[in-house]
């Protein structure tokens, strides 16, 4: 009995799971259909581009100046007496630049945006505001889901572009002018050593881009899924983030593979 | 006038409505009385298209809005309002954006025009000067009558409560059964107020349908229902240790 029990459970799982993947695809296809009501939602649009900005903008610059540090302490660290040290400069650029800004970033962002999110938008639903959104004759996917998706998508790429220039003048600065162990010019000409205008725009907005899709989509998800009062809103804010981080982290390594 | 024909509803095959037949009137208050979880939500949630029935026919001035497209059922919405049990007020927005919001998203309005609207529907409701509060800074009473202001902003044709005075103390409960009469005397709303409550039957309702076990088994006055329905009006009271 305990056998069939595990199976039954583990069934009942799989069902659940390719459910929830049919409701995201009907969801994601519902959002796409709101794209020609911009112009309708455009107040909640800007609302969004300006909330997921503004409101990350200090925690964005913390991470990205020790990300800055962090990297520069642990390059000049790994690296011998014998690597050239533009050598090192280059690689501290580029693995900030590329891989941890946008990764370091996206997660920490889709704990503070992606669970606020499922968490908003959970509370709406237990308590009836998308019900009346509706009777408002307000679409709650053009109101609440296509704004926020919009934003993750566009506004992500803008806060990786600040936190790069920050992460880098940050590791220039420590580099040049605390540690001293490298020279202005040094570094700067180890930051041009194989420069490809691609590896800049994949770090800076095509990865930044999926991950902003995937921490608003992910958050509007499972806001919307929400059953339940307050421990339903709670766990629908810990599985967006869950969620999102897990295949934030694997999208990384494709992306990383399929366009590197 | 909205009719609503052999309307069934079930949940994980659970029936909940059976076979509901009802005429709302314009200009008048039907008052749907019945305990808990026999449907009355439910058939509210029916009449402006939040739920799907399996089967049956909603007639909203002759036209079955189960059977209509998604864009047309959000026109058909405009001539409703809803005022959710909780107030469902979006709690991100302060009072007086709560109520401008339909406005805001449909009408052209110019802002002068918004924010008189806005201080004309406060005034209805009494709640004059709480424009720049939010709704967690409003008293169960006032979370309700800001709700009645939200609903009679877009100055619609119907208004569809769902159990008005449910949690609120006596005097604010006769407050809110007040609006309701005075919004179908100044403005001529059609009501339809789903509720337990029997003092708030009495107070409002022109005609009074009685919801039990999913079927409607009196339609008539309220005046017929103390006469020929008593014994179950002490059981709900019963029911919910009034």
């Amino acid at each position: 009995m305990r056998g069939r029990g595990f199976l039954f459970h583990l069934g009942e799982k799989g069902i659940n799971f390719f459910v929830a993947v049919y409701e995201a695809a009907v969801l994601f296809v519902e959002t796409l259909k709101q794209l020609p009501n911009l112009y309708f939602y455009r107040r909640q649009v800007i609302e969004q581009f300006y909330s997921l900005t503004v409101s990350t903008l200090p925690v964005t610059s913390l991470i990205a100046i020790f990300i800055g540090l962090g990297s520069t302490v642990q390059g000049t660290y790994q690296t011998s007496a014998l690597t050239p040290r533009y050598f090192t400069a280059n690689v501290i650029f580029k693995s900030t630049i590329i891989e941890l800004t946008p990764i370091v970033l996206s997660l920490v962002l889709a704990g503070k945006i992606g669970g606020s999110l499922a968490a908003e938008i959970g509370s709406m639903k237990v308590s009836e505001q998308i019900d009346a959104l509706q009777t408002l004759s307000l679409d709650p996917v053009g109101f609440l889901v296509m704004p926020r998706v919009l934003a993750g998508l566009f506004m992500l790429p803008v806060m990786t572009i600040f936190a790069n220039f920050l992460a880098i003048f940050s590791s220039f600065l420590m580099s040049t002018a605390v540690l001293h162990w490298i020279s202005p010019g040094e570094y700067v000409s180890g930051m041009k050593m194989g420069f490809k205008a691609f590896e800049l725009y994949f770090g800076n907005f095509i990865k930044p881009s999926i991950f902003g899709f995937i921490i608003a989509f992910s958050g509007s998800f499972f806001g919307l899924r929400t059953r339940g009062g307050a421990k339903g809103v709670g766990i629908a804010s810990t599985t967006s983030v869950v969620v999102s981080a897990v295949l934030i982290v694997i999208l990384d390594y494709f992306l990383g593979e399929l366009l590197l | 006038m909205i009719e609503i024909r052999d309307l069934w509803k079930s949940f994980e095959g659970k029936e909940v409505l059976r076979g509901v037949n009802l005429t709302i009137e314009d200009g008048r208050t039907t008052v749907i009385l019945g305990p808990s979880g026999q449907g009355k939500t439910v058939l509210l949630k029916n009449l402006v298209g939040l739920l799907k029935p399996d089967r049956g026919q909603i007639l909203v001035d002759g036209e079955d809005i189960t059977r209509v497209s998604r864009r047309r059922l959000f026109e058909i919405r405009k001539r409703f309002s809803f005022v959710f049990q909780g107030g469902a007020l979006f709690d991100f927005l302060p009072v007086k954006e709560n109520i401008a919001l339909f406005l805001r998203m449909h009408t052209k309005m110019k802002e002068d025009e918004i924010t008189r609207r806005v201080r004309e529907a406060l005034r209805v409701v009494g709640l004059s000067g709480t424009e720049e509060l939010y709704p967690e800074e409003l008293s169960g009473g006032m979370k309700k009558r800001v709700a009645i202001a939200r609903a009679i902003v877009s100055s619609p044709k119907y208004i569809l409560y769902d159990e008005p005075t449910t949690g609120l103390d006596r005097t604010n409960a006769r407050a809110v059964n007040g609006l309701i009469n005075k919004l179908k005397r100044e403005y001529g709303i059609t009501s339809v107020v789903v509720t337990h409550d029997i003092e708030c039957m009495e107070t409002v309702a022109d005609k009074v349908a009685l919801l039990k076990e999913g079927r409607m088994f009196f339609v008539g006055r309220k005046e017929e229902v103390e006469e020929k329905y008593l014994d179950y009006l002490y059981q709900l009271e019963e029911s919910y240790g009034i």
